[in-house]
């Protein structure tokens, strides 16, 4: 695992930790802006514990907020302690092992849930395609890394504003005359 | 004979739309031929074949295969075209030291089809790869915007890569429907509300965009002040 990569996982884990010390109310928001903090990684190098962390801390948030009272956080605690120390000891297989059992252990948490926890998930797998597009990663590719349909990432990126944020290149009167002369 | 190749993004947003049998006027318009990939038709057949989202509009894109609206190309120089187009635009930007693959097989695929059939045009909805033949450097600018982090650029594979998409056309989902439009193919969908036709243009152009068709809320706009004044 490239250096930088584990800089940022673990700096992103032990704020994850120190957010649930305390079960609190805004502890949804601020995991969720915290599934940001990797996707940076994510887009440069596209490596499978970037996108995992994303995805897994991006789901978590989602789970509390609608299922806070039912997650046992000091069972997710001790889960991420030992995802920290396999990490930090450089036992990369390991680590991954460790995040995969908190996907497990999340998805496994109740029978009812399993419908949900699955949309969860996905959700968030289309939520971080759509972070790595809005980075200048293509469709298909972002499609790729995270795992999912380009059906379901154009779906959603359709109803974001990330494509009013760029000008293009070129002008749609021009870009018409294009289309216009093709169909004559 | 006239050739237009088709990322799958564009058939998605038409599809989502129940739109994709304005291809077969189309193609008639147009007096050629409309060609997928055989990537790009694994992206819009194969995938969504095997799970349960969109798999109704796979199939309703595997009958245009089997209708020939849509033809599959696929030959030796796309297949030894694409890998090597595809190495060469990812390695194009660099961050921390590390290439940055911005795009995938499929959508090489189009720019190797569309090399060896001269083809007129390529329709493509998302940004990256358009902007990739159009203007690679507003792509330097979206890494170095959103990834707060340096970004290099190794001159020789964006010079190599320019060459040889330097006379590609490239059109979206957006320009198909304002054309489909512009000949009347939409009429059927006129109704006696006020100001229809403006509103049956406005329906159509924000359901591609809805649909993941790069078009911004202000282009829409100026192609509806176009096609109404």
């Amino acid at each position: 695992m490239h250096d930088i990569i584990k800089r940022d996982i673990l700096a992103v884990l032990n704020e994850l930790v120190e957010i649930l010390k305390v079960k609190e109310e805004g502890d949804s928001s601020e995991i969720k802006e915290l599934s940001n903090h990797v996707i940076h990684n994510a887009s440069i190098f596209q490596d499978e514990d970037s996108i995992s962390v994303a995805i897994l801390i991006y789901a978590l948030s989602k789970i509390i907020e609608r299922k806070q009272r039912d997650l046992d956080y000091n069972k997710i605690l001790s889960m991420l302690d030992s995802c920290i120390s396999n990490l930090k000891n450089n036992q990369d297989d390991l680590f991954r092992k460790s995040i995969k059992n908190i996907f497990n252990f999340i998805r496994t948490m109740d029978e009812k849930l399993k419908m949900y926890i699955y949309e969860v998930i996905n959700q968030a797998q289309i939520k971080k395609g759509c972070k790595l597009c809005e980075h200048g990663i293509s469709v298909a590719r972002a499609s790729e890394v995270l795992g999912i349909s380009q059906w379901e990432l154009m779906h959603y990126i359709g109803k974001t504003t990330l494509i009013d944020q760029f000008s293009e290149p070129v002008n749609v009167a021009k870009r018409l005359k294009i289309a216009r002369s093709l169909f004559q | 004979m006239k050739s237009l190749i088709f990322d799958a993004g564009p058939v998605i947003s038409l599809a989502m739309n129940n739109l994709l049998w304005v291809l077969e006027p189309l193609k008639k318009k147009f007096n050629g031929k409309f060609y997928i990939t055989e990537a790009v038709r694994k992206e819009l057949v194969d995938r969504p074949l095997e799970t349960k989202k969109f798999k109704f509009e796979a199939i309703q894109v595997q009958r245009l295969i089997e209708n020939g609206v849509l033809d599959i190309i696929d030959n030796n120089f796309i297949r030894e075209k694409t890998p090597s187009l595809l190495n060469t635009a990812n390695e194009i930007f660099k961050a921390y030291n590390n290439y940055i693959k911005i795009v995938h097989y499929a959508e090489m695929s189009v720019i190797a089809a569309a090399t060896t059939l001269s083809a007129d045009a390529v329709v493509i909805d998302e940004k990256t790869t358009r902007f990739l033949i159009e203007n690679p450097k507003m792509i330097v600018e979206i890494l170095k915007k959103t990834l707060h982090t340096p970004i290099s650029i190794n001159e020789n594979n964006l010079k190599e890569f320019n060459n040889t998409v330097r006379n590609i056309k490239t059109i979206r989902s957006i320009e198909l429907v304002t054309i489909a439009y512009e000949h009347g193919l939409l009429d059927n969908y006129i109704t006696k509300i006020p100001d229809a036709r403006k509103n049956l243009l406005e329906s159509v152009l924000w359901g591609v965009k809805l649909n993941g068709c790069a078009v911004s809320k202000e282009e829409i706009e100026q192609i509806i002040r176009l096609e109404t004044k």
